[in-house]
Parts: structure tokens; sequence; C-alpha cells
């Protein structure tokens, strides 16, 4: 199954599971806190809000957030891609841009079941169909067959948001927690929306089970509309909890995509960059510092080489590195010792 | 750039252009804040068990639907935007849905301890009110459905036959308010309050 189908069952899942708490006494609760009894994944600006709210330290939401820190550490940002409604709620409002990305992965997908076979010439025509090729480039491939750095593989075009950045999110994420020290209250959760999302879905139920009208009916959709689609790039400009995630994701190591070089057509001279145009979040899964990865595996579904896997542990960029320093160290990562002795004692 | 010269310092950089809309951010939300607490809504809401520090709760519940959800009684309900911003979502006790039993579901299953354990023997919820206009008993007599359902012998009926409140037994289960007809016998009224009402203590 494609990971975007895959994606939409798990986020359909969440809705499932809060349906179930509506319908019955279960009380898995929305993702403010979703899970049975106590044990709970909990929103993590949640439960600094609340604690900076109260200035009390609390203990069962702290352990709560210890979980969420050491999930967070595992998967790192895999919530955004799977379980947020957000990304699928402005696919909602956007269609036409989801049908554009949609014929590209098409697209990509034809070229890929295209370069199964291991054929040079077919290699080179899935390609084309990939990428246009400038005449420089057609050059290149017609003087050599296979994979090899002597004549001309290009190195990683990088993403926009690769690394670690201080942006605005860190910006609101900061605003919200010093807000909900001075006012009391949990501020980010009035505007939040994660929370606007559930707090509609439950406010239609009411309306339905109980004939309860209120004017957050209205409300509440007509700010997820400003958030979403009036100021769109909400979950890369200011989305706090995305901050406060991506400041623990820096140290995942588990379920990185990993491109294998020898497959990867830009080791071949052709310059694809299907996997960095995919990436909902700008980022290059050639690079091993992407701590905005959500694991969505949209790079992986439009390789058309079919380059890219998420092992669960990656020892190392294999290849990855060696090429950024030969040749393009404007584009290479900080020198890392260790990758280098690895090199060497395979050498 | 070549991140090999400067890794640290690239990493933190922020431009002026960024400087200026993270200060428009961080002023966003202290607003948001200050306009949350504007309109914050009257307290006037009957929490749920362990939730009587109004302070403390609104500075604890985030609003994820567990306690609506576990409560056998079913008779937590969310508040509405008309409650007010920091009130609005937040659960409360509804008892024309059912009444608290005590059962502490919804101590048990809180996140952010937002409700701290409850003592029915010395704590109260609220304090049943009788509301003397909608009180069918008040009003015609021969109603004592309030005095029938309170498990704590906390309504009595005086000489003339009409409820009263010991406000030191009541602890403001709500078993009198759910009881109370007053809403069905005289929905000619379109009141939505009965003839006994658990109110917060003032």
């Amino acid at each position: 199954m494609k990971p975007s189908t895959l994606r939409k069952i798990t986020v359909a899942a969440v809705f499932i599971l809060v349906a179930v708490s509506l319908a019955t006494n279960a009380a898995t609760g929305t993702l403010s806190a979703i899970g049975f009894e106590s044990i709970a994944l909990i929103c993590p600006v949640g439960a600094l809000e609340v604690m900076l709210g109260l200035h009390q330290f609390l203990l069962h939401p702290f352990i709560l957030l210890l979980v969420v820190v050491a999930a967070l550490l595992l998967v790192g940002k895999a919530f955004c891609a799977w379980l947020c409604p957000t990304p699928m709620l402005q696919a909602l409002f956007r269609p036409g841009k989801k049908k554009g990305k949609k014929d590209a992965a098409k697209d990509a997908g034809e070229a890929k079941d295209a370069s199964e076979p291991a054929g040079a010439a077919l290699a080179v025509d899935s390609a084309k169909a990939a990428v246009a090729l400038t005449a420089d480039e057609k050059a290149v491939l017609s003087g050599c067959s296979h994979s090899c750095t002597s004549c001309g593989s290009l190195a990683p075009c990088g993403g926009k948001r690769d690394g670690f950045k201080l942006d605005t999110r860190f910006a609101v994420l900061g605003g919200a927690l010093a807000s909900a020290a001075i006012f009391g209250f949990p501020v980010f959760c009035l505007i939040c929306p994660v929370g606007l999302t559930f707090a509609t879905f439950i406010g239609l139920w009411h309306l339905f089970q109980f004939n309860e009208t209120t004017w957050g009916l209205l409300l509440f959709p007509a700010l997820l509309i400003l958030e979403l689609v009036v100021l769109r790039k909400w979950c890369h400009k200011f989305c706090p909890i995305s901050a406060l995630m991506s400041l623990v994701s820096t140290g995942n190591k588990f379920l990185k995509p990993q491109v294998n070089e020898e497959k990867c057509l830009r080791s071949r001279g052709i310059d694809c960059h299907a996997c960095v145009d995919a990436c909902p979040e700008l980022l290059d899964p050639h690079m091993s510092d992407i701590p905005e990865c959500s694991k969505c595996g949209k790079c992986k579904e439009v390789c058309p080489a079919g380059a890219i896997t998420f092992p669960f542990f990656a020892r190392k960029k294999a290849g990855a590195p060696a090429l950024e320093r030969d040749k393009a160290p404007s584009a290479a990562p900080a020198f890392n010792a260790e990758d280098l002795d690895e090199e060497l004692a395979e050498a | 750039m070549n991140r090999d010269e400067s890794p640290s310092s690239e990493k933190f950089a922020v431009s002026r252009r960024g400087l200026l809309a993270g200060a428009g951010c961080v002023a966003a939300m202290v607003a948001l804040g200050g306009v949350g607490t504007a309109f914050a809504g009257e307290d006037t809401l009957v929490r749920l068990p362990g939730g009587q520090d109004d302070d403390r709760f609104l500075a604890t519940c985030l609003k994820c639907d567990k306690c609506r959800s576990v409560c056998p009684q079913q008779c937590v309900s969310i508040a509405a935007l008309e409650d007010g911003l920091v009130n609005m979502r937040t659960p409360y006790m509804d008892f024309h849905k059912g009444f608290c039993d005590f059962c502490n579901r919804c101590i048990e299953v809180c996140p952010t301890q937002a409700l701290l354990p409850f003592d029915p023997e010395t704590e109260k919820l609220g304090i049943a009110v009788i509301d003397e206009e909608e009180c069918i008993a008040w009003k015609q007599g021969g109603c004592v459905k309030c005095v029938e359902a309170c498990p704590y012998e906390a309504i009595e009926l005086n000489q003339n036959d009409r409820p009263v409140v010991h406000e030191e037994l009541c602890n403001g289960c709500g078993a009198c308010e759910y009881a109370c007809p007053s809403a069905t016998f005289m929905s000619y009224s379109g009141s939505r309050r009965r003839g006994v009402n658990v109110e917060r203590e003032a």
C-alpha cells in the first residue's frame, strides 16, 4: 500500500478513536491527550502550558511528556504526517494543489515502473520521463551507462528546510508559553488547529446527538480556515507543536530516509530532484541532518529509481557524504570524523 | 555559504526580517492571552469533582474530552463559546443528563491533574438551590421528587410541604436537579431552569 494511502488511514483512525470516545465511555480522548485511561500521548505544548500556567510542577503530565519525548526520539516528527489532521484539511481546502501533486506523483510512479529493468537505456528513458534533461546531461548520459563518480555524478541539491533552523515557529512557541505563564491558562489551545478540528468534530456530534447549537460551530471552522487557507504555511511558519517537536527530533536516529546512491539517478549525472520537489517539508532525503522529516514516505513514493528506503536504523548515510565532499564542498554538511573513519575502514 | 566553517552560527542565524516576524508572533500570542482573559466568561459553571479551584482547573484543563467520555452517569457537558473564551470547551456538570455518584473515573483519566482527589463527605461540587419560581411544590404543591431523590437526606419538606435544602448536608451531587420534573410538567413556560438547581458556592 502506498504511504499516502496508509497516512489517510492513520489520520482517519484518530477520528474513529475520537468517535469511539464520543459514542462510548472508552475515554480515548482527542489529540490533546489520546490514549487509554490515564496513559495518553499528551500534546507537548499543552503539557508545558499547563505547568507554566499553574506555576507548578505536575508529575503526571511530566511523565506523559517524557513518553512523548521518547516517541519523538524513536520516530521523529511522524506525528505531522501520520496523526495530525491539519495537512489533510489543507489539502481538502485546496483541492487544486492536491490534484497537481497527485499527477506529479503518478507520472513519477509510471517512470518508476519503467525503470525496473537494470538496462541503462531504460533507466535513461525513465529519467527523461521524470525530469527534462539538458543537452549537457544528455551528452554525459550517452557516454556513461552505469553509476560511477568519475563521469559527472551530481551532489545532492539540498532542501530549503534541511538542518535545524530557528524560525517564526519558535517565536510562536515562546510567545504561547510566556502567554500561558502570564494569563494562567493554555492560551495556544484557543487557536490550535488540531484542537479546533476536534472541537468542530465534537460540536457537530453534539449538534446531532443532543441538538445543541453554539456559535462555536461557526467560529471554530472559521478560525481553522483562516489559519490553514489564509496563513497557508501554518505548519512551516507558525505551528508551535512542530517547533517543539523539532527541538527533540534533532536527536532522532531511526526511520530516516536512506538514499541508495548506486540507484539514485544523480549518481549517473541526471539532475533528478523528484524527492526534493515532492517533500512536503521541503527537505532533501540525501541529507543526514533533517530533523523536520515527518517520515511521510512521499520521497520514497516518487523516486523514479526506487532508491529511497526508510530503514529502522541506518548506520550512516552511505555514499552521500563522500560525494558531497568530493564534488560540492559548498553543499557538504558539517564534517564528521566518524563517517570518514568508517569510510577509510571500508576502503 | 560553507556550513563547515560556521555550523552553529548558521543554525541560529536570524535575519532582521525574521526577528521582526518573530516579535510579531510573540506579541500576537500575548495579545491572544489578553483577549482570552478579557472575554474569559463568568465563573458560574459547576465543575467536576476536584476541579472546584477555578484558577487551577482552567490553567490545567487541556480540553481532551476524556472526563466527559468516561463519565458513567453522562453528567459531564462541554462548555460552549457562549460561556466565554477561557471556559469554552472545558467540562462542567450538567445535571439535566445525569447526576454524580462520585465514582472518581473522571479524576482517574485526567492526564493533567486538573481534577484533584475528591472526598464527597467533606467537599462539595456546589449546593442545590430551590427556585421557587420554577418548583412545582412551591407553585402548586404535591411534588416530592427531589426529596425522594436526594441520597443525603439534604432536602426536606417544611410545614407547608414545600422542599427546603439543608446546605450542610448537600454536596451538590445533582440527584435532585436530575429528578426534578418541573421543566417537563411546566414546559409551557419555556424555561431551561428546573425547580431545584445545583449552583456553585459563592
